[in-house]
């Protein structure tokens, strides 16, 4: 399928917070309770509409150990946006954010826009760390927040679409340069002036947009 | 006499007591005992040996006797403890206590190190002292064992314990992950096995028996593969427990080694030695200074591996022995970089993998996968060089591509593949180890793209006021011929040699451009081989069993040969032998120059020239020269067998032979 764009997700976080089912809901639409630790890094992708445009999401999926830090390091590098998830019910996951968060800071471009989940809002009995301290947290650091749960759905597609939103609009505004590829952007096939030979090239819907992707 | 001993059970204890008299070494005893159990009479003594602590003299001498630890209170209090579990009778258990508190009293003062409640210290002397020798020698092998096979990085989250984790990734991959997700990291289980080599968990003799058997083979690396005979052993077990909690698992784990037998060290030893075979050796080269010499804890590399290392230097050795063992490790070894790369240099018989197809077309990715395991079955079938059940994925060395590498080989990973490794440093260190001729070793390098090359190869270019540098002569020369000689040479052979499919030459490499479907048909024991891709039906490496032994001069002073070429055969896997191509009027035959004598050669095999079919020669190396033997079939050729030369004058070489073969179909035709 053709798109306008493409913009690189990376979605950091503590090990069991819930990275790889928000991802599987997103893209799959299921939730699976038992799932096997994530090995070094998983990859997901999916098409969302925005502005009545065409955008594939590449969403890439990293394990939580510290084990596997130098190597989800290097993912951070080209991403346009970052969720970093924590667990409600798991105060440290919580505590932990700052250590992620200069992390990301410090090994991505500047522009890449960060979105603070708290994962799990299912479990209420078991809740640790208030709403209130996430969005104290996120007005802090300037990041956009929401709560959501892989297991029954709620605000996943939001938590998603609304940091693909944030990228579209910084792209409206001139401040990312969608000619690097580094910026985590890459625009559609139909939409690139350099390749006027590929189908579809005419700027039109799309409808009959080559590749078989 | 190794048969003698195993017709009479006493002869080895003999030639073990003779031995135990003279000079020896633990690989004299290994030889001699072949890890059985030992004698108890011989024990002390063999053990001393394998240890190497024989001259060692009494160091106990330099005690001041003096009691003073920080905290020595602990340390007595768990000398009693464990003895008082032996149930010798009184006197003799204060005789015991009072030894062990010496011995690591003296030992903690000698390294200047703390004693730590459950470090392992006592459980690992017991055994010792039930050899019933003086406190001097307990001391000495004490000491021994634990610099040699006590790992350094032997405490929770140490590096020994990563090591463990991924060979178990390496061997049991589904396993891995169930201990992952539950969060049971290996050092829950093994620390007190890697701590006392298993004297804290087994019985007496099951110890004294692996212990015979663990200093005879004195590889340090053996715990690993103890421990992970251990886990392995366990699986059905501990996955059928997945609903009971963590700690209960763990509880299970860590008491495995107590339903050890002392009949069962036998096969539990050569079973860990099976699964030590069947694994690349590379990683205990680059980690054994790191747990054995005291450097530990600083080798972040091996707590971020993603997979078991190999070593660029194991690989190329790999592939170009031919062990006969077949559980010996063999490589197949799958490149990752994007296609350009590739193409610009690799291992013959590297397996490309277009790792951004993953993220591209993820079906097309599927597919290729499929390709690759269907291509690794045909290589295993065929017993070809560029196969093997080890999977060893190839990235470029650089941050920028290694990112997807790692995210192709996480996926073998997390689908349970067995046998995934990764190579260290990637291309880049492949390439530095040929650093004086990568072009000799790898296919289709060009210096002009190759990213090693091309930023030294352009700089000189550059540079126009000098000459060739050291470092671009042999690019520049390449660059030279290729030019001149590439198209002429090319045009020659084909005009010479009909070819019977009319197909121009191309670079075959698997792409994401290419159709899939087509792409993995008629898939050659060895992929990217070569410029043409017809069905080469079987092209392996032939080798007579028994070779002919000549002198090289009288042999070309012989009437029937019609021309004599110095040349360097080039085999399926890389390798050169300096050889001499040598064409009769009826025959193309190899002699290969035996290495350490001058002036004799191997006759390699004698080819009719009736039967070549193809001569070829490959567009970026004029002077690398292939001939296909076969017969033809209908409209294809059917090749049968295929030889391959680097031959300094290759134009004269193609021109010699084809002109035979005309001259034989011309005489035929009269």
């Amino acid at each position: 399928m053709s798109y306008a764009y493409l913009f690189k997700y990376i979605i950091i976080g503590d090990t069991g917070v819930g990275k790889s089912c928000l991802l599987l809901q997103f893209t799959d639409k299921r939730f699976q309770p038992v799932h096997d630790l994530t090995i070094g890094v998983e990859f997901g992708a999916r098409m969302i509409t925005i502005d009545s445009k065409q955008i594939k999401l590449q969403i890439w999926d990293t394990a939580g150990q510290e084990a596997f830090r130098s190597i989800t390091r290097s993912y951070y590098r080209g991403a346009a946006g970052a969720l970093l998830v924590y667990d409600i019910t798991r105060r440290e996951t919580f505590n932990h954010l700052t250590t992620w968060l200069d992390d990301a800071r410090q090994h991505s471009n500047s522009n890449m826009v960060i979105m603070l989940i708290g994962n799990k809002s299912d479990l209420e009995s078991r809740r640790e760390v208030k709403k209130e301290e996430g969005e104290a947290f996120a007005r802090e650091h300037g990041l956009v927040f929401m709560e959501t749960s892989a297991k029954t759905a709620a605000n996943v597609e939001e938590a998603f679409i609304n940091t693909a939103k944030e990228i579209y609009e910084k792209i409206q505004e001139g401040v990312f340069d969608i000619n690097n590829e580094a910026n985590g952007i890459k625009i559609g096939p139909q939409h690139s002036p350099t390749n006027p030979s590929l189908p579809g090239a005419t700027g039109s819907s799309g409808s009959q947009g080559g590749g078989c992707c | 006499m190794a048969g003698i001993a195993d017709n009479d059970t006493n002869d080895w204890v003999t030639d073990l007591e003779n031995a135990i008299l003279e000079e020896c070494t633990a690989t004299d005893i290994y030889y001699i005992c072949k890890g059985k159990p030992l004698p108890e009479s011989l024990r002390s003594d063999v053990w001393q040996i394998c240890l190497d602590v024989r001259d060692k003299g009494n160091q106990l001498d330099n005690f001041n006797e003096i009691f003073d630890l920080p905290n020595q209170n602990e340390l007595r209090e768990d000398c009693t403890k464990f003895v008082s579990k032996l149930g010798n009778d009184e006197e003799e258990q204060i005789s015991v206590i009072s030894d062990l508190e010496s011995v690591i009293t003296f030992y903690c003062k000698c390294r200047n190190v703390m004693y730590n409640k459950n470090n392992g210290w006592v459980e690992l002397l017991i055994p010792i002292l039930t050899l019933k020798i003086p406190p001097s020698t307990v001391y000495n092998l004490f000491e021994a064992i634990l610099d040699t096979f006590i790992p350094q990085g032997c405490s929770a989250g140490g590096n020994a314990f990563h090591i463990l984790r991924l060979l178990l990734l390496y061997h049991d991959p589904e396993l891995c992950s169930f201990l992952d997700t539950k969060r049971i990291t290996t050092d829950k289980y093994c620390l007190t096995w890697f701590q006392s080599l298993f004297a804290s968990t087994c019985n007496m003799q099951v110890i004294i028996n692996m212990w015979d058997y663990y200093f005879q083979q004195s590889d340090p690396f053996f715990i690993f593969f103890l421990s992970l005979i251990m886990v392995i052993n366990a699986r059905e077990q501990i996955i059928s427990m997945s609903d009971q909690p963590v700690d209960k698992i763990i509880e299970t784990l860590s008491n495995m080694p107590t339903a050890l037998e002392a009949d069962d060290v036998g096969d539990f030893c050569s079973l860990a030695q099976y699964y030590a075979v069947k694994t690349p050796i590379s990683f205990r080269t680059d980690l054994l200074q790191n747990i054995y010499n005291g450097k530990a804890e600083e080798a972040t590399t091996v707590s971020q591996a993603l997979c078991l290392p190999v070593s660029v230097r194991e690989l190329v050795q790999n592939t170009a022995q031919d062990t006969g063992n077949i559980d010996a490790v063999r490589f197949f070894l799958v490149d990752c970089r994007p296609v350009e790369q590739y193409n610009a240099g690799h291992l013959p018989t590297a397996f490309h993998l277009d790792c951004n197809l993953m993220l591209q077309e993820p079906s097309a990715f599927s597919t290729a996968v499929q390709g690759l395991l269907s291509a690794q079955k045909q290589a295993l079938a065929h017993g070809s060089d560029a196969g093997g059940e080890h999977l060893c994925f190839l990235g470029s060395g650089r941050n920028e591509e290694d990112q997807y590498t790692h995210m192709v080989v996480a996926s073998f990973l997390q689908k349970h593949t067995q046998y995934v490794s990764l190579l260290t440093g990637g291309y880049i260190a492949l390439h530095n180890y040929f650093n004086n001729n990568p072009s000799q070793f790898l296919l289709d390098h060009d210096p002009k793209l190759c990213i090693v090359c091309a930023p030294i190869y352009n700089l000189n270019m550059s540079d126009k006021n000098s000459k060739y540098s050291h470092t671009s002569d042999i690019f520049g020369k390449i660059s030279a011929v290729m030019k001149s000689k590439s198209a002429e040479v090319k045009e020659k052979l084909i005009d010479y040699i009909v070819n019977p499919n009319n197909s121009p030459v191309q670079e075959r490499h698997v792409s994401s451009t290419d159709k899939i479907g087509k792409r993995y048909r008629n898939v050659t024991p060895v992929f990217s081989i070569d410029d043409d891709h017809d069905n080469v039906t079987s092209v392996e490496n032939k080798e007579e069993e028994s070779k002919e032994l000549v002198q090289i001069q009288q042999w070309l002073k012989n009437s029937m040969v019609v021309e004599h070429f110095p040349c360097e055969e080039v085999k399926l896997n890389g390798f050169m032998y300096k050889s001499h191509l040598i064409v009769t009027a009826s025959d193309l035959i190899v002699l290969r120059e035996v290495p350490d004598q001058k002036g004799i050669a191997e006759v390699i095999v004698k080819r009719p020239l009736s039967a070549i079919v193809k001569i070829t020669a490959k567009k970026r190396h004029p002077e690398l020269i292939t001939f296909k033997y076969g017969i033809p079939d209908g409209e294809n050729l059917i090749i049968s067998d295929m030889d391959r030369f680097l031959i300094p004058n290759a134009d004269k070489a193609t021109k010699v032979v084809s002109e035979q073969i005309l001259k034989k179909l011309k005489n035929r035709e009269f």
